[in-house]
């Protein structure tokens, strides 16, 4: 009984999540959004999870937008005026608009490329300073062997400038 | 069934209405069957009282093993550390990346003071003193000292240890030219280290140390090759002069509580509400911040190991940083360095690595970036930096 309110609980936890990426832009629907809002007053760590994705759009909002490449427009119209130049065929449609959309798929693709931002490594912190001063304090427990923690911490601090 | 009752009313002077004992013989019968349950009852109390007794001996013969005088030595040594008056060379081995080894002085005045000399290896030209409350060091003889907290352990600290640490004597062994109790210290909870102690029979000053790490690989080792019982001479154990101690000094602040802790900071702080299972808040400390302010530190400890938890303004994940890509646990191990891992990017994530033998995890929760750094599994430091509130 138990175990099905159990899992009946984290059904409800997985079909809430499904509905949060959304939630804050007017969606899924009303009444999912009462559901959602329902759930989340009982269940914190579906709180939780909302207010990690507030964190990561706030965070993606706030990177710097780098602009399209200048020339980009120019060779979009170049290419569109090509094809506009090119013989009339017996059935223009067919061949213009095929063209004008990879011509604009491109174009999206490469401003896309552009404007994505892209996953990069996180810059890693000064981590070593944080163990020197760990293994520094640690050297104040009773058991703990001095002089190899003396070595320790000098490495350490030796390995923060590499 | 029907027998029962055919034997019943050939008892004598058994009455009909419901075959009562009536007659002075019935009676004078009756205690003595009734003597039966009365012999069971005092072979039953005989039996308890054997149980109780055996008990009672072996309660009395279990503290006395566990106290054996290696436990009882152990204790001496854990409360009393820096006591014994002595100076002998002490051999050094760190078999954690870096790898190193040195050969070290020690010169200890028996009052609590230390002074440990490195003559040779990495760190040649070290000195290191202490007096329990402080610990002094510089790098060589020219530079200046710097200054970290130190502490002295407490009657709780021993209680920690020996909850959350089985002690195992394993004999007697010579190290030095000096009786020792080999001491096995194993962790009761998973995911911490284990540690051998060589205890001197007579004066319980560690003469010897096997430290291992959380997955139970040899750290570090350190051996006395030669000592020396009794004072030493005064002066290698002065202390620096406070001016020369604060020039570069790594002066942190030290609190009472969180909530002294708190209300130095001005604003409540998360910290993590679920710790790896043994470990209490040992020490609150303020530590400043490059860009001015201070910045809190809390160290835990479970007697034995000790963990660092640093808080610090700021996502310090890097920008970015999706699902799938962050600093995590490289397959390289040990030493200093960046893996890709196992490790998530982002905010909220948790991140472990391992630098100098230490797991260092970090998160990210409220715009603050958390450390937590000690020998311990990386699953008991994610776990505590995932119940930060």
């Amino acid at each position: 009984m138990a175990k099905s309110r159990q899992e009946s609980s984290m059904a409800r936890c997985a079909r809430v999540r499904e509905w949060l990426p959304e939630y804050d832009y007017g969606g899924p629907g009303v009444w999912q959004r009462w559901q959602v809002a329902r759930h989340l007053g009982c269940c914190p760590e579906c709180a939780r999870e909302l207010a990690g994705l507030r964190r990561a759009t706030a965070l993606l909002t706030a990177l710097p937008t780098e602009p399209a490449p200048a020339d980009m427009w120019a060779s979009l119209e170049r290419e569109l005026a090509r094809v506009e130049r090119a013989p009339a065929p017996a059935r223009p449609g067919r061949r213009v608009v095929p063209a004008l959309a990879a011509a604009v798929a491109a174009a999206l693709a490469v401003g896309l490329g552009v404007w994505y931002p892209r996953p990069e490594p996180a810059a890693p912190l000064p981590v070593a300073s944080y163990v020197r001063s760990h293994l520094a304090l640690s050297r104040a427990q009773p058991f703990a062997p001095g002089a190899g923690i003396d070595t320790l911490v000098v490495l350490t601090a030796v390995g923060e400038g590499r | 069934m029907s027998q029962t009752r055919r034997r019943t009313p050939a008892r004598p002077d058994a009455g009909e209405a419901g075959r009562l004992p009536l007659s002075g013989a019935w009676c004078c019968e009756a205690p003595a069957v009734r003597q039966l349950p009365r012999r069971q009852r005092g072979l039953r109390a005989a039996v308890w009282r054997l149980l109780l007794a055996t008990l009672a001996v072996l309660g009395a013969v279990l503290p006395a093993s566990a106290a054996t005088p290696g436990a009882d030595l152990l204790k001496q040594a854990f409360r009393n550390p820096r006591r014994v008056a002595h100076h002998g060379t002490l051999e050094v081995r760190v078999f954690t990346a870096p790898r190193s080894a040195a050969t070290v002085r020690v010169v200890c005045d028996g009052k609590g003071r230390e002074r440990r000399e490195h003559l040779s290896g990495p760190t040649r030209g070290l000195t290191v003193l202490t007096d329990g409350r402080a610990i002094w060091q510089r790098l060589a003889a020219d530079a200046p000292w710097t200054r970290a907290p130190g502490s002295l352990p407490d009657e709780a600290a021993w209680e920690r240890l020996r909850s959350n640490y089985q002690f195992v004597t394993k004999g007697q062994k010579r190290v030095a030219g000096r009786l020792a109790w080999v001491i096995a210290l194993s962790p009761r909870h998973a995911g911490n280290p284990r540690q051998t102690l060589w205890v001197d029979a007579a004066n319980a000053l560690i003469l010897r140390s096997e430290c291992y790490t959380h997955a139970g690989k040899l750290a570090m080792t350190t051996a006395y090759t030669k000592v020396t019982l009794g004072a030493p001479a005064t002066g290698a154990l002065r202390l620096p002069a406070a001016a020369s101690s604060s020039a570069a000094a790594e002066e942190w602040v030290a609190w009472d509580s969180r909530a002294e802790l708190q209300r130095q900071l001005g604003t409540p702080v998360p910290l993590p509400t679920r710790l790896p299972a043994g470990y209490h808040p040992v020490g609150y400390h303020l530590r400043p911040c490059r860009q001015g302010g201070q910045l809190p530190v809390v160290r835990y400890s479970d007697g034995l190991n000790p963990l660092t938890l640093f808080v610090t303004r700021g996502q310090g994940m890097g920008r970015g940083g999706g699902r799938g890509w962050g600093m995590g646990r490289g397959k390289g191990g040990g030493g200093l360095g960046w893996g890709w891992g196992r490790g998530k990017g982002g905010p909220g994530a948790c991140v472990v690595q391992q630098v100098d033998g230490q797991q260092v995890a970090r998160t990210t929760y409220d715009n603050l970036t958390y450390v937590l750094i000690g020998n311990h599994s990386p699953q008991g430091l994610e776990a505590a930096l995932k119940s930060i509130r």
